[in-house]
């Protein structure tokens, strides 16, 4: 983003927390489609799962 | 447990003075209750009966009532302490089904019952589904407990390791549960299923006969096992990578697949890690140790996987009846032990993928003689998989990055949803990225 010489990207709260260089995840985000890692970014996002760790896997 | 020290001796004892809490307090998130100790099913690789520890042997096979009514006390009291909002327990075993629903159902009373206005208890549980019906998913739906099922694959994959003790499979069985679980009038219920992986089987196979029960999550586990037990094929020190190979397998097919069909709790930590986030799993990410484990006869133990190093690694001595969830906190197999960077050996601490690895699960470190200071005996597999994740992922990441930040212009026009990616082979389309990049 720098090197385009643009603003800072305004980011919402919770998401400026876990950043990928530059660039909010929330507008990663907007363009990620459904797959796995959109989903993985809207977590990041939300500041919800993953974080939850689960005790079911101490379990077979 | 000695006469001396049993629960109904200790229940005049008073407890112990406790130091204030503070912010960073160690404290109980997960509560793993054992309703019932015994199994319906002999797996040959489980660790409570299978393994190092063989406790259950003297332990009764229900819990009391007055066992969970200690319990639920002292776990309100703890959340009272640590001003928790939420804490989860799972009901578990053994096979926690075998307790019945009658057993269930005041347990899960009692323990609700004694939670403070404005925290909330969430109630989960983790069984191999042999007696999962109609009149366990209404207790379930009563209560709002999710279910979590236990199951390896199809039938040829599951049946392997997952039998009775008179060697007939359970997969027939299973697959009824789980299908009836799946069933729109059941699925809010439905937690996931939980896999233990085993070379022996086909990892994409696996995966596709698990997709067939439609589980809103998937959690893999790689077998117990520690540098004086090594589990299958993984001989301690070698380089090679059999259980890396198997998960990559599964990570590139579930990876690729648009829409997202199921979550994988190992991957998706692993990807959230190495964006900076949080894991899900003990397995990854050097998580705290909160999970505390109670006995049928009120003993309080650490991780239910430290089982499977030795024996006296999992006795803390300590139960219910006489003691606090904050005292047992500061035992070596809870929240006294090292944890993040302290609990890693030197070689963890300087390596480039700990941030994401942790180390690995704290059980998979133990050496007999010399304790946990180890990397995991999956360091290599973790290390690879780290790094393959890692390469696919930053791929996907840097084609997203050039759509936000490209300048207007015909790029525009593509349609939003998709990831482009601009190296050939980089994104989920292509194939994966090589290993090690």
């Amino acid at each position: 983003m720098t090197e385009h010489g643009q603003p800072p990207t305004p980011v919402a709260a919770g998401a400026a927390l876990v950043q990928l260089g530059d660039v909010p995840l929330a507008d990663l985000l907007a363009g990620a489609g459904d797959g796995v890692l959109a989903h993985v970014l809207g977590a990041l996002v939300a500041d919800s799962e993953p974080g939850d760790v689960s005790a079911f896997e101490s379990s077979f | 447990m000695s006469a001396d020290a049993s629960p109904s001796a200790a229940r005049r004892r008073p407890a112990a003075a406790e130091p204030p809490d503070t912010p960073t307090a160690p404290r109980v998130r997960q509560l793993v209750l054992k309703v019932h100790s015994r199994c319906n099913l002999a797996c040959d690789y489980c660790y409570v009966y299978r393994h190092a520890d063989q406790g259950w042997r003297g332990r009764p096979r229900v819990i009391a009532p007055g066992t969970v009514s200690r319990v639920a006390d002292r776990l309100a009291a703890h959340v009272v302490r640590h001003r928790t909002d939420r804490v989860r327990v799972v009901l578990h075993g053994g096979e926690p089904l075998l307790a019945g629903v009658d057993v269930l159902d005041r347990t899960v009373r009692t323990l609700r019952a004694a939670m403070p206005a404005g925290t909330t208890l969430d109630v989960a549980m983790q069984t191999n589904g042999l007696l999962l019906d109609e009149a366990v998913l209404a207790l379930c739906h009563t209560h709002g407990i999710d279910v979590g099922v236990s199951v390896d694959g199809g039938r040829t994959a599951n049946d392997r390791h997952r039998r009775h003790a008179d060697g007939r499979g359970s997969f027939t069985e299973v697959a009824a549960a789980l299908r009836l679980l799946a069933r729109p009038e059941h699925r809010a219920r439905y937690a996931g299923l939980l896999c233990t992986v085993d070379l022996a089987n086909d990892p994409v196979d696996v995966y596709r006969s698990l997709l067939e029960f439609d589980p809103p999550r998937l959690d893999l586990l790689l077998p117990h096992g520690n540098w004086s037990t090594p589990p299958p094929g993984r001989r301690p020190g070698d380089p090679a990578t059999p259980y890396a190979d198997w998960l990559i397998a599964v990570f590139d097919t579930w990876y690729r697949e648009t829409p997202r069909r199921s979550g994988i709790r190992l991957f998706e930590s692993l990807i959230a890690l190495l964006l900076g986030g949080r894991s899900g799993t003990q397995a990854l990410g050097g998580a705290e140790p909160d999970i505390m484990t109670i006995e049928t006869d009120g003993t309080i133990e650490g991780t239910d996987t430290l089982k499977t190093t030795t024996a006296s690694a999992m006795r803390t001595g300590l139960d219910v009846f006489r003691h606090s969830f904050d005292e047992a906190l500061r035992h070596p197999s809870l929240a006294g032990r090292p944890s993040g960077l302290a609990a890693l050996a030197p070689a963890c601490r300087s390596c480039p993928v700990v941030g994401a690895c942790g180390g690995g699960l704290y059980a998979h470190r133990f050496r007999d003689g010399a304790g946990f200071a180890h990397p995991s005996v999956y360091c290599p597999d973790l290390f690879r998989l780290v790094r393959h994740v890692r390469s696919v992922v930053t791929a996907d990441l840097d084609a997203l990055r050039r759509r936000v930040t490209a300048p207007p212009g015909p790029a525009e026009a593509a349609p939003r949803g998709t990831v482009h990616p601009p190296v050939a082979g980089a994104g989920r389309a292509g194939p994966a990225v090589p290993a090690g990049r």
